[in-house]
């Protein structure tokens, strides 16, 4: 059997030829996307740069319905995605709040406090309000395992006579 | 009889080539979707994410083509040391940040964790290893043409 010959011939051609290959993978790359970078460049990030991979976070939030949130009160951390002024006036019983207009100067202190496996519940006021989805991507993207939305929020427990908490003096 | 180290080297080339082309065209198929999973990375600014998106996909299908078609196979093993390099310091960012994401290695539907892509990536830094230094001892005829290597 004859001995491994190790082969460093034409290292400078070799050289060469792999910057021609990525220079070629990178043209072709840039001339069939042209449409899209170029719809991405006028546009700029949607909402910040976060919601870029929050949008197409390869998970999504379980939906909750309002017998599921008082049925695993405790057992669950609510979060309250309103302005602080909303949640003050009145919030599920032991909800926090993270404002997802006030997120990004938020999420820091909120990733030290809670565990990724916590079990979460996020809402905010109803059906017409898109918050408490955007946040749920947002804390899967951040690696939250367990995300819930209560898509009826705080209107559908106030209107269902449910207990409500208020931080006004 | 050839020597059992030929076929070796051959199945590796054709391994490491179809892995390639398997990544690249499922990443292809969904780039704004792959976009997000660079993005999740937490390195680039917003629209660099999608350049890379853009252009990886199709540096991947190429040196992935190139060596299931045994051209450029030394070039190709380089390139793949590159990105697979690439890949290892990107993955191990991730854990030394604390950043719980799935690699999107093979686009959008993979789940696998950093630990486990960083895993693979080294065995298939190992592979382009294999492939480039022993190009000339297991495929010596077509290494002497030009244009071949």
């Amino acid at each position: 059997m004859s001995p491994l010959h190790f082969d460093y011939s034409n290292l400078r051609q070799v050289l060469l030829q792999s910057v021609v290959i990525v220079c070629f993978g990178i043209g072709v790359g840039l001339m069939f996307n042209f449409p899209m970078l170029m719809k991405i460049m006028k546009e700029g990030a949607p909402k910040g740069e976060r919601i870029v991979s929050a949008t197409v976070a390869p998970r999504s939030p379980r939906t909750v319905v309002l017998e599921e949130v008082e049925q695993l009160q405790g057992k669950t951390l609510r979060i309250d995605a309103r302005i602080p002024e909303l949640y003050a006036e009145g919030h599920l019983p032991g909800a926090v709040s993270l404002p997802y207009a006030e997120v990004d100067g938020l999420l820091d202190s909120f990733k030290a406090r809670v565990a990724k496996d916590e079990s979460m519940i996020i809402y905010c006021s109803g059906y017409g309000c898109p918050d408490s989805f955007d946040l749920s991507l947002l804390l899967l993207a951040e690696g939250y395992q367990d995300v819930g939305v209560f898509e009826g929020g705080y209107p559908q427990w106030r209107d269902a006579g449910k207990p409500i908490e208020t931080d006004l003096p | 009889m050839k020597p059992r180290g030929y076929y070796s080297w051959h199945l590796c080339r054709l391994l490491l080539g179809s892995v390639f082309v398997y990544a690249g065209l499922l990443k292809g198929l969904d780039l704004e979707a792959f976009a997000g999973q660079v993005a999740a990375y937490k390195l680039l600014p917003y629209q660099s994410n999608f350049i890379v998106a853009a252009v990886l996909p199709y540096i991947e299908l190429i040196v992935g083509l190139h060596l299931i078609f045994n051209r450029l196979v030394r070039a190709s093993a380089l390139v793949v040391a590159g990105l697979c390099g690439t890949f290892l310091v990107l993955l191990s960012s991730l854990l030394i940040r604390g950043i719980d994401i799935d690699c999107g290695c093979f686009g959008p539907h993979d789940s696998s964790t950093p630990l486990q892509a960083i895993v693979r990536n080294l065995l298939l830094l190992t592979m382009a290893h294999f492939i480039f230094h022993l190009r000339n001892h297991y495929s010596p005829s077509s290494a002497d043409e030009s244009g071949n290597d």
